[in-house]
């Protein structure tokens, strides 16, 4: 193994260690829980709420449960099942993603000011 | 032929290798690859990470790099993927093998010719850029630029596998039959 090998080897840990710090940091308390489906909202629940909802898309379905404060995925039809693997989510931060049927779902902050009930893109 | 006078100025004899033995060598190489695949899929070595894997097909790849002509490697690639998929996997993550698969084929390639990295860098790179096109995909896929969260993990955990193929494939360097052509 080369030198550079190694400083190549060490500076992608570096780099990962630094970018799942930052990650782990960053993560806020939300209020809701946004659905993306294709890319499009598909819906926002309040995340004190406890409900169970079925997401259908061309893909296939997935349930998604909200409980506690917190929202996993509890069934997919998908064929690697990671979503429902995924740990519930609490915080704001990293999404589950349901890559087969493409939903993201995440914990967002939704303004109580009224008029700012959209999402800003 | 010029290939003849310059085997005659080195110690080791170049004899021309014909079209019939590079199709039967690619041919029996994504076999090889095939069936790390076939390892892969039976066993997969989990980390807890779901979707990360050692990548142990690349093996043939990598060390195909320093034998062969860019485009054999090429097509073992392609060949791999294309079998792999249809066997074990869905078309859909077909694409994704091809898209970790194509861009990491053509950034190792560029450092191999290059003498900056050994194999084991080239590897690093290789399985890093391997997890980072495959997240392009998947971000493309899903239209949403949150899956850059998944970025630190795949880091790690491309340059881990990276250096672990990287490692194999150097002792692979000192076997005789992956010296250059004889």
């Amino acid at each position: 193994m080369k030198k550079s090998d190694w400083i190549l080897f060490t500076a992608c840990l570096l780099l990962g260690a630094v970018g799942m710090l930052i990650l782990w940091v960053l993560p806020k308390q939300g209020d809701s829980v946004r659905i993306m489906s294709d890319g499009k909202e598909y819906a926002v629940y309040s995340l004190s709420e406890d409900r169970e909802i079925t997401i259908e898309s061309d893909y296939g379905q997935n349930v998604l449960v909200i409980r506690g404060g917190s929202v996993f995925m509890k069934e997919a039809d998908c064929p690697d099942r990671y979503c429902v693997e995924h740990a519930p989510l609490e915080k704001s931060g990293e999404p589950i993603v349901c890559l087969p049927h493409r939903i993201v779902v995440e914990i967002i902050t939704k303004e109580k000011k009224g008029e700012y009930d959209g999402i800003a893109k | 032929m010029a290939s003849q006078n310059k085997s005659q100025s080195t110690p080791t004899t170049k004899k021309p290798v014909s079209k019939a033995k590079r199709v039967a060598r690619c041919g029996m190489l994504v076999a090889l690859a095939f069936i790390f695949s076939y390892v892969e899929a039976i066993l997969p070595i989990s980390v807890g990470i779901p979707g990360v894997r050692l990548g142990l097909a690349n093996l043939v790849v990598l060390s195909m790099l320093y034998l062969l002509t860019p485009m054999e490697v090429f097509a073992i690639l392609l060949g791999r993927i294309v079998l792999a998929g249809l066997t074990f996997g869905t078309l859909f993550s077909m694409i994704y093998s091809l898209a970790g698969g194509v861009l990491s084929f053509l950034i190792m390639l560029f450092f191999c010719k290059r003498r900056v990295f050994s194999v084991v860098g080239v590897s690093i790179l290789g399985g890093v850029t391997h997890n980072m096109g495959q997240l392009l995909v998947a971000m493309f896929v899903v239209e949403n630029l949150k899956l850059a969260y998944y970025l630190p993990v795949l880091l790690i955990s491309g340059a881990t596998a990276g250096a672990v193929i990287g490692i194999l494939g150097k002792r692979l360097q000192g076997i005789r039959y992956f010296q250059p052509e004889t």
